[in-house]
């Protein structure tokens, strides 16, 4: 069959296809890391934040500030309200789902790659 | 010829507008919920919702929130409430109308306290608050080791309660109720309710971490992430249908160190102390007041009873996590549960016999 397709058009499809494959790949390619830093915070709209740029961040809360690191593709909650430090002893958030949680403030810090994100996370 | 040309073009336009229409496809967003967080019930409730876009998130936050809140106030174990009068009521020996708010969790907690030999005995209020839990900020110093004997001579117990009809009275001069094992099974089972009311038919209604799911996400099924008890690694992933509740009793929730000592929130009524030997223990079940009480049961049960435990109480899917970070399992949790790291791992049955190590 005869479309009428010429080696221009062949091109285009061509093209438009390997970007339909390379915008899947990249879309639904299970993780290789984590790339956000996710802030959830009880009233707000969850914040994003890059992880390949080094910054300290400063959530206000109820209970007063709470400081989280980037650096070098991981963060961390340096430091926060609450007498039992369970925000900062968490630790570096490496991978992929890792969170801190602030109570104090009402607050969860979470890594998100490229994978599909948890629904929910259970602790 | 015209026709030809003309289908010919038919033909192409409808290839562009596929191509067009695979790329948007691509390129759409991974996340086909979404998310509601809110503070209620003395804890974070991250609502997820399916689909994205579908629903009036205000609305729901508002009739949620003030739902889970009164049941807060209702159900605290030491602020002014509902249960804060009914601990004044039963000491005195009389009998009292029990609040309505109240006597479900009585009712409740006392068919639990038979089924678990009574490891779930929420009329140890006084002993949990003279461990310094009955304050937002949990401290020490602990209670006198003699004041604990003296206590568990003769115990309060949930069947030192009698209970006709609406009518309550207590029988002994040191029943205090704490229902911090069972209330948040409650208050999530309520929330869903609360959901459904409002037209909600896929959802999670998660609070503290402990969670229960309402219908499915499409044809998939709810991806849950399950944080490692002592950091901020994900242990493991579990898929959820609708209708599960997920509940976790651990010794990482409310604590504080003592004299070099790691003093949690869950304590055994056989010993008055903080329960030992397990770090966390894990049910699935559909009925979330039961996934939550269980857990606290298992995890005073500890690392060798803790099979039977489960057995006794109906509950086919548990998991308990040791002080070294190993991972023990019934047999019907295993294949549900994904490992995201690498963990020692032992399927138990309620022989109470450990099984082969993986």
């Amino acid at each position: 069959m005869n479309l009428g397709l010429r080696w221009g058009d062949v091109a285009v499809v061509m093209i438009a296809a390997a970007l339909v494959a390379t915008s899947f790949a990249l879309t639904y390619a299970p993780a290789s890391g984590a790339l956000l830093l996710v802030v959830s915070q009880a009233g707000e709209a969850a914040r994003y934040f890059p992880l390949d740029e080094d910054r300290k961040v400063e959530i206000a809360g109820p209970a007063g500030l709470t400081e989280v690191e980037i650096h070098r593709g991981r963060a961390r909650c340096l430091r926060s309200p609450g007498s039992q430090g369970i925000c900062e002893r968490a630790g570096w958030l490496e991978r992929d789902g890792d969170m801190a949680v602030s109570l104090p403030n009402r607050l969860v810090l979470q890594l998100q790659g490229n994978g599909a994100p948890f629904d929910s996370m259970h602790f | 010829m015209t026709s030809t040309v003309a289908g010919i073009q038919r033909v192409r336009a409808c290839l562009v507008a596929l191509l067009f229409l695979l790329l948007v496809a691509g390129c759409a967003p991974r996340s086909d919920t979404d998310r509601l967080t809110f503070h209620a019930f003395g804890t974070l409730i991250d609502i997820t919702l399916y689909p994205a876009g579908a629903h009036d998130l205000a609305r729901l936050e508002s009739a949620l929130s003030a739902d889970l809140d009164s049941m807060h106030n209702a159900w605290h174990a030491w602020r002014p409430g509902s249960l804060g009068r009914t601990n004044e009521l039963l000491v005195l020996g009389g009998e009292f109308s029990a609040p309505p708010s109240v006597l479900p969790l009585i009712e409740r907690a006392q068919e639990l306290e038979v089924v678990t030999d009574g490891l779930f005995n929420p009329a140890l209020g006084r002993l949990v608050a003279a461990w310094g839990f009955h304050q937002d900020e949990p401290a020490g110093p602990p209670p006198d080791p003699e004041w604990i004997a003296d206590l568990l001579a003769d115990p309060p117990r949930m069947a030192d309660i009698e209970r006709r009809g609406v009518r309550l009275r207590g029988h002994h001069p040191e029943l205090q109720l704490d229902f911090g094992g069972l209330a948040k099974g409650l208050a999530v089972a309520r929330g869903l309710e609360v959901l459904t009311e409002l037209g909600v038919e896929h959802a999670i209604v998660n609070a503290g971490g402990d969670l229960m799911t309402l219908g499915r996400p499409g044809h998939r099924p709810w991806r849950i992430g399950v944080r490692d008890p002592h950091g901020a690694r994900v242990l493991a992933s579990i898929e959820l249908g609708g209708g599960e509740a997920l509940f976790t009793s651990g010794d990482y929730e409310r604590g504080y160190d003592w004299e070099g000592q790691r003093i949690h929130h869950v304590i055994d009524p056989r010993s008055g102390r903080p329960s030992q030997g397990l770090a966390a223990a894990t049910v699935l079940h559909a009925d979330p007041a039961l996934a939550d009480a269980a857990a606290t049961t298992l995890m005073i049960a500890g690392p060798e009873a803790w099979p039977s435990h489960a057995r006794k109480l109906g509950v086919e899917l548990a998991m308990v996590v040791l002080p070294d970070g190993s991972v023990e399992l019934t047999p019907a949790l295993e294949p549900r549960v994904v490992f995201e790291r690498e963990t020692v791992r032992r399927v138990r049955v309620a022989s109470a016999t450990p099984g082969m190590d993986r």
